[in-house]
């Protein structure tokens, strides 16, 4: 079956996070955390425009960058992807049958530089891959907890350009829809090594 | 110098989880009946391993079989003289 003229996304299959190892964001950790039940993962390719006016009309108008708003929702809480989205420290501790894992935010916690993949498989086959490099949260973290509702994580950021070099023509680069012809898993982005 | 590199290249134990921070204190270890074993910390100081004869028989079978999703074993790698 040969890949499509063009995808049909449909749904939310997944959605994964990868931390990176530095605050500079150069370089990916190798593991990814999936952010379970995902729900919703809302794209918006922003930019602003200068106008440049004279002659009494308006001549052009010039683009500062391209960025991302996003927007994601997910069932339930993971700690783990909260460390990664937020910042702060969790620590796990005991052994079974008392394991317990504390998440615990710091005032002075940053919010960190992520790689957020998402997943929509195609109604015209294969699937639709959303990858924004570098991802940060730059709005509330939210949840509820309520009578008859399931707690639902929710946050949104933006989306910025990569500043990896390796691959070499990764750097500057904000996102990539990748579609395939096949369903694929979520990997790490490749580092080109 | 030959006692010095096999020491080195004792098997360590690796933290695979997603915590920041994994640690299992003297009292948890005792409240899985795990004695003489003293508190153990996997973070990012020591890269989230320690060395595996860090650990009593007890406390290391009880992580490698009922915690086998979190820990692995693996040798430190140690680089080969010259860069070879």
């Amino acid at each position: 079956m040969a890949l499509s003229e063009y995808a049909i996304p449909f749904g939310l299959r997944d959605i994964k996070l990868v931390p990176y190892t530095d605050l500079t964001a150069t370089e990916l950790d190798t593991t990814l955390v999936d952010l379970p039940v995902a729900r919703t993962l809302s794209f918006a390719e922003a930019e602003e425009f200068e106008d440049l006016r004279g002659d009494d009309e308006l001549i052009t108008s010039h683009g500062s960058g391209a960025s991302v708003e996003w927007e994601l929702e997910s069932g339930g809480i993971s700690l783990e992807a909260l460390v990664v989205l937020g910042g702060g420290t969790l620590t796990t501790s005991g052994v079974a049958p008392n394991v317990q894992k504390i998440y615990r935010k710091k005032t002075g916690d940053q919010k960190p530089f992520f790689c957020l993949i998402g997943q929509s498989i195609s109604d015209s086959g294969g699937d639709l891959h959303c990858i924004i490099y570098r991802a940060r949260v730059t709005d509330n973290i939210e949840g509820e907890f309520g009578d008859q509702e399931f707690f639902l994580t929710s946050c949104s950021g933006k989306g910025f350009g990569s500043r990896r070099t390796a691959p070499a023509d990764e750097l500057g680069t904000v996102y990539d829809f990748v579609h395939h012809e096949t369903i694929t898993a979520i990997v790490v982005p490749d580092d080109g090594a | 110098m030959a006692e010095s590199r096999s020491k080195k290249n004792d098997d360590v134990l690796i933290y695979t989880g997603g915590a920041t921070v994994r640690e299992i204190t003297e009292d948890q270890w005792k409240a899985a009946d795990v004695e003489n074993q003293g508190t153990v910390v996997f973070n990012k100081d020591n890269d989230h391993r320690i060395p595996l004869n860090e650990l009593t028989e007890p406390a290391r079978q009880l992580l490698l079989d009922g915690h086998k999703s979190e820990f692995s074993v693996n040798k430190l790698e140690i680089p080969a003289p010259n860069g070879e």
